[in-house]
């Protein structure tokens, strides 16, 4: 195979002209590809025509090359005259001419002020949602909801005895958890057992709520908001509305109802499997279980109880806003599932532990 | 004379955020049309499509429905609007966790239909569309072209006045696809429905349609309407002639 070669030919009263011979290819002629293109930027703002010489072949990177070339050229007002090129090389360059270049630029969002605007823009969507729940909510109490009750039950089973099992192994470590930490403080004042309230208090307070709050976000939340997002991504959600059905009613009242059933029982459920996992450790270090029951029962009033499970119940609709809201104005691509699941569950968990926060200082100014 | 049209766009501009998708749309859909809308690829035939079933805001421009605006119409007058309308999507928009007789019967219990009533107009539809017999299916036990099919059982379960079809005939088989341009054109011929179809299918385009829009991607607005037999013989634009006369051969 001839190896590629560049004649160059110029004259006053004809374009100049650049003879291409042997055979051109990626890596063959890499110094004539060079040569060709010194070629053209000498030629200035006039006419380059590129004629087939002796023995021209061609590789499948050589027209993208040339391509390539034209594009330069059409950029510096320099034209390239490939008419006396073969006809197989003249058709690929009119079909790749034949729709001209894009000048837009893509819309990047990368303004200086484009992560507080997001933050802003994040805000508002919120506020939006909590303002669209709370109409939703009113339309379910009067009885002008589109939502179905199979939706709710369904979502009932997702949220309660689904989450039953993992519920129940975290509540007992937990409880078991706040024990140990308790005895091993206590017993330096020879205080063990008062471990009983420590795990009581602990739970029904404060640990029991965040625990199942933490649960639910990483599996009901994440699987909602995935759910919801591929929902958007198939247009099922554009569906709804064109049926004169709205979205918020249907997809995210049937959730806010569950969770709003399943929280506080779910929050029950793990104050006592706590405090049965701390009283697990508190027989391993001497204490009978009467002592220890006596203690615990001694510990918290049915107002600690109410105070457990509401929080558990604000938790479980922030869990709902959080997952639901990234659903729902989920993007629409696979991956914009996959970031609307993640921030499902780390908005959930800040919404909750901010909430908490404020909730713990609410409580304790109001002496409860 | 003097009937309203049941759709009209008065200088309609779309965009997504900042990107100008399409501007000054101005055109008129009567009752019993087949209109449709034609444009290479990505020049924002669907996203047309989703402004005129209300799921996007026109960036500018209005759009009336029998005369009156949807834009400023209130949230339980668009709701009522849409009640009269089906819409099929390109994927078929099915929901998963239900099966085809579910999926069919949703709008229709909606609107109040009885149950015993629903189960009997499923049924049809499910038949109408040639899926007679696969009502306890689930969309994830058929093929992507039955999950079209049943998304237009959906769409036409209570007779609308409009129907909005985003590629319908898209991944069907020729046979399937000649069913449903025979179906549209029984649906306005027996209830007077206007419909409004995206496609880029030339074999539907002239079976069907005696209305269209032609929108360029280039110059981002309508370049020629009319009927589309007219448009490909007659169109002032090329590039609308060259686009339509491609389904004859030339």
């Amino acid at each position: 195979m001839r190896q590629a070669q560049l004649y160059c030919h110029a004259s006053d009263d004809s374009p100049r002209q650049l003879i291409l011979s042997g055979h051109w290819s990626g890596r063959v002629g890499t110094a004539e590809r060079h040569a060709l293109e010194s070629a053209v930027e000498q030629a200035g703002s006039s006419t380059i025509q590129l004629l087939a010489g002796d023995e021209f072949t061609w590789e499948a990177s050589f027209p993208a090359f040339i391509h390539g070339l034209i594009q330069d050229c059409f950029s510096h007002n320099q034209k390239i005259d490939c008419s006396a090129m073969p006809d197989s090389l003249q058709t690929l360059f009119t079909l790749a001419a034949a729709v001209p270049p894009n000048t837009a630029q893509p819309a990047t969002g990368q303004s200086r002020f484009a992560a507080i605007q997001q933050v802003w823009n994040e805000v508002i969507d919120t506020l939006v949602f909590i303002g669209e729940m709370k109409l939703a909510t009113l339309r379910l109490l009067t009885g002008r909801s589109h939502m179905r009750a199979v939706d709710a039950v369904s979502c009932l089973n997702q949220a309660g005895p689904q989450a039953i099992g993992i519920i129940t192994l975290i509540s007992i470590l937990v409880g078991m958890i706040l024990a140990y930490l308790g005895i091993i403080q206590l017993r330096q004042f020879g205080a063990e057992v008062y471990v009983a309230n420590l795990v009581a208090v602990g739970m029904v307070r404060e640990m029991g709520a965040l625990m199942t709050a933490v649960i639910m976000a990483g599996r009901t939340g994440a699987s909602w908001a995935a759910e919801l997002g591929a929902m958007k991504v198939n247009e099922e959600v554009d569906a709804l509305t064109t049926m004169g059905i709205r979205p918020m009613d249907f997809l995210v009242m049937p959730r806010l109802l569950a969770m709003t059933i399943t929280m506080p029982l779910l929050c029950i459920y793990s104050f006592l499997l706590g405090m049965l996992g701390g009283g697990v450790i508190a027989m391993t270090m001497d204490m009978t279980p009467r002592m220890y029951l006596f203690q615990l029962l001694s510990s918290f009033t049915p107002v600690d109880v109410v105070v457990g499970c509401f929080k558990g119940l604000v938790f479980g609709w922030l869990i709902v806003l959080a997952g639901c809201q990234a659903g729902m104005n989920c993007g629409s691509s696979s991956a914009a599932v996959g970031r609307a699941t993640t921030r499902a569950v780390v908005l959930a968990i800040v919404f909750f532990v901010v909430a908490d926060a404020g909730l713990n200082i609410m409580f304790y100014h109001l002496d409860i | 004379m003097g009937e309203k049209p049941v759709i009209e766009a008065r200088a309609l501009t779309m965009r997504y955020g900042p990107q100008l998708i399409q501007k000054n749309l101005d055109f008129k859909i009567n009752r019993g049309d087949i209109f449709v809308v034609m444009g290479g690829s990505g020049c924002g035939k669907s996203t047309l499509l989703k402004h005129l079933t209300g799921l996007y805001e026109p960036a500018s421009g209005e759009i009336f429905y029998n005369g009156s605006s949807y834009t400023e119409a209130d949230a339980d007058e668009r709701q009522k609007l849409r009640s009269q309308w089906g819409v099929t999507f390109q994927s078929g928009a099915l929901f998963s966790d239900m099966t085809l007789a579910e999926n069919v019967a949703l709008p229709v219990r909606h609107a109040g239909v009885s149950r015993k009533e629903t189960v009997e107009l499923v049924s049809y539809k499910l038949a109408l569309v040639g899926l007679a017999g696969y009502e306890d299916y689930y969309p994830s036990q058929i093929s992507g072209g039955m999950c079209k099919r049943v998304g237009l059982a959906r769409a036409i379960a209570l007779d609308p006045d409009i129907l909005f079809f985003d590629e319908p005939s898209a991944g069907l088989d020729p046979l399937s696809a000649r069913r449903l341009d025979d179906l549209i054109l029984n649906l306005r011929d027996s209830t007077g429905t206007t419909v409004v179809i995206v496609t880029h299918e030339l074999a539907s385009i002239f079976a069907i349609a005696n209305n269209g829009i032609y929108l360029d991607a280039i110059t981002k607005t309508w370049l020629d309407q009319g009927d589309p037999k007219w448009l490909r013989d007659y169109s002032q634009q090329d590039i609308v002639r060259s686009f339509l006369a491609r389904g004859e051969g030339t």
